[in-house]
């Protein structure tokens, strides 16, 4: 090489480095298993189910009255726990939550399941125990008794816990709700807007859910945040570029998300809420204003049965720009379809939509919101993950719901309020 | 800067170390071997080795950050800055060092004071980068204002082969407070946490003419560094984040 060329090399590199390390080569998401449980050691083997009714018993704030130094450090000195479909879940200070699966064996209420980390890697089980007669005795006698074991051989901890006060709100008027159609910031081992993602984020506190919309060259809308096709994104060689340049049975040919799942349409998502889930609500974050009229009739539609069924799920299409507002009301079916706005208030009421969704990072706007609320709409913040910044919303009031990464941290906080 | 002074005195005491642990011939070898090897005069702002009492350098750089995507998302992944960085010799091989990196939203100013020593055209330096980082955010959706603390040790070697000076440094950064306001909402805390290692490969040399330019690869693996302020991530992994950087020595 001569010392010209040798000269120019430099700029060059410059450039280079920028086009390799621009096509996204960084991929650090780690999608961790949970830990492992012995179906021949579980104490839920052959036990009679629990009634929710009897679950929903044991919501509350609870007391960490006996465990490990270790265990306090993890977990505080006060959990939050409540009913979760047929689980209950504990709801720890320090980011830390529980998902326990639950069945009577003889004269026991059993909990089994396992603790993990929203951040982090750290988990373990934990088998814990009360009188089955517990919804015939007072609160105040409540104490739920067992053990949690670490990741290492022989780290049994005991744990010991007693009912303090009731939950800040046990019917899930507020609305935790999870942030990329249940991401894995809720420590889940499942890729964000996966359907497993969707069945599991309940338990990690989500009592509602985001789901992000994209929509195929076959104008099928499906659940995936980028607008592009990408190695960390995407198991599938030939699956680059735009995804809207797909269309449905190209992706499903061609591709799976990273934990090996199909990308899922969103009709499949929303049948999985239905049959599947205890969610309150659906946030549909649709990406491009293209995609809103594709997805204002499965919106409809999926309403529509719900109220056949006699249930209630919310579901609000999201319109997050004014090209977004534009598309909803050029839809005549827009006024079935309820919405949620991002914008201004003004643009709230414009659009008649039901939720107005600011982002946190203009700050509490608690008079703002109070208008809104007075005209019988609610206030979702998005996108809080950080207990330092999820007080301060908390406290200030005048919202129904926060979105946010990490639901367990968002519950913990609210619920013992 | 009590260890870089206990560094100095260090280094003047190495010939008297090898005149006791060798036989004078190999220490006359040793020391012909290194006065005959080019001593290095041109000045740099990534090289180790400080200008003269003094001497001041200054450089203008353009760099690249390329955030990891589970921090930012597909939003934006390039966050260009501009850069200018500043070195002043100071005497005993000690210089004083100054860098600012802005784009507005986010900004940080680092002072370096550091020692170095020249072994012919190799060279060891040692400083310590203090760093206050400012971000503002006040266009929609945003009416927020950061900022923070940290503290970045490191150590350099470089070399100088004609008019190349190639170098190569290591640090570890620290985050020892930091401010959020949000609206009217205000938020900080104090609390030393280690952020991880940065990495950095640096060549100055000429090109264009007699323009002295400057340009590299920096890598942390770190926790979210200032450049990410905005994305509020509260990820305790450490990523890999590169930033290239290119600029000229003014």
């Amino acid at each position: 090489m001569t010392k010209n060329r040798m000269k120019q090399l430099g700029p060059l590199l410059f450039v280079l480095g920028l086009l390799i390390s621009s096509s996204g080569c960084v991929n650090n998401d780690i999608l961790l298993p949970l830990p492992s449980s012995d179906p021949l050691n579980s104490r839920l083997t052959n036990s009679k189910p629990l009634p929710r009714s009897a679950l929903r018993y044991l919501n509350g704030v609870y007391k960490v009255i006996s465990t490990s130094q270790r265990g306090h450090t993890l977990f505080g000195d006060r959990i939050a726990v409540k009913q979760v479909d047929k689980r209950i879940s504990f709801f720890c200070s320090n980011q830390y939550y529980f998902s326990l699966q639950t069945g009577i064996v003889d004269s026991l209420a059993i909990l089994e399941g396992f603790w993990r980390a929203e951040l982090g890697t750290q988990q373990g089980r934990a088998v814990m125990s009360l009188r089955s007669d517990f919804a015939s005795h007072s609160l105040d006698s409540l104490v739920i008794d067992g053990t949690w074991t670490g990741d290492k051989p022989n780290d049994t901890n005991r744990f010991t816990l007693q009912y303090l006060n009731p939950l800040a709100d046990s019917n899930d008027h507020f609305l935790i709700v999870d942030h990329h159609g249940g991401s894995n910031g809720a420590g889940l081992p499942y890729e964000e807007n996966s359907l497993n993602g969707i069945r599991y984020t309940q338990y990690a506190g989500a009592n509602a859910i985001e789901l992000d919309v994209q929509i195929t060259a076959d104008h099928i809308p499906v659940l995936f945040h980028d607008a592009n096709l990408s190695t960390n994104l995407v198991k599938g060689e030939f699956a680059v570029g735009p995804l809207v340049n797909y269309k449905l049975s190209e992706l499903r040919a061609l591709c799976t998300l990273t934990d090996g799942s199909p990308i899922p349409t969103l009709q499949e998502a929303l049948d999985v809420i239905d049959t599947e889930t205890d969610y309150k609500a659906v946030w549909l974050d649709i990406k491009d204003s293209s995609g809103v009229a594709p997805t204002l009739p499965i919106e409809i539609a999926f309403l529509a049965k719900e109220k056949a069924a006699g249930r209630r799920i919310d579901v609000w299409a999201g319109l997050p720009s004014s090209d977004h507002i534009t598309a909803y009301l050029n839809d005549p079916l827009h006024t079935q379809a309820p919405s949620l706005c991002e914008l201004t208030p003004a643009d709230v009421s414009n659009v008649n939509a039901a939720v107005w969704g600011p982002r946190w990072t203009v700050g509490d706007l608690v008079n703002q919101a109070k208008g809104v609320r007075s005209q019988g709409r609610k206030v979702i913040y998005w996108t809080l993950d950080k207990p330092e910044f999820i007080i301060p919303f908390i406290k200030a009031g005048a919202l129904d719901g926060i979105l946010t990464d990490h639901p367990a941290t968002v519950g913990y906080y609210f619920y013992t309020r | 800067m009590l260890v870089l002074l206990a560094l100095e005195l260090t280094g003047n005491c190495v010939s008297a170390q090898i005149s006791k642990a060798f036989p004078r011939l190999a220490v006359d070898s040793l020391h012909h071997i290194i006065d005959t090897l080019p001593q290095p005069e041109i000045p740099g702002i990534f090289c180790p080795r400080n200008p003269e009492p003094g001497e001041t350098v200054f450089a203008l750089n353009l760099n690249v950050t390329i955030a990891p995507r589970d921090v930012v998302r597909d939003e934006i992944r390039q966050i260009p800055e501009l850069g200018l960085a500043m070195r002043l010799g100071l005497p005993h091989h000690f210089g004083l060092g100054a860098r600012l990196n802005s784009n507005y939203v986010a900004n940080q100013l680092s002072i370096i004071p550091s020692w170095s020593y020249s072994f012919g055209s190799l060279s060891f330096g040692a400083y310590t980068s203090a760093s206050l980082w400012l971000g503002f955010a006040g266009f929609t959706g945003f009416n927020t204002f950061a900022m923070g603390f940290s503290n970045a040790p490191g150590i350099t070697w470089g070399f100088q082969a004609d008019d190349f000076l190639v170098s190569a440094s290591v640090e570890a950064i620290t985050n020892y407070w930091h401010y959020t306001q949000f609206g009217g909402n205000v938020v900080h805390r104090q609390i030393a946490e280690f952020e991880g290692e940065a990495f950095t490969f640096a060549v100055e040399q000429d090109a264009f003419g007699n323009q002295r330019i400057n340009w590299g690869l920096r890598l942390e693996y770190t926790t979210p560094g200032y450049q990410l302020w905005l994305a509020f991530s509260d990820t305790r992994k450490r990523s890999l984040t590169p930033s290239f950087f290119f600029g000229i020595i003014l």
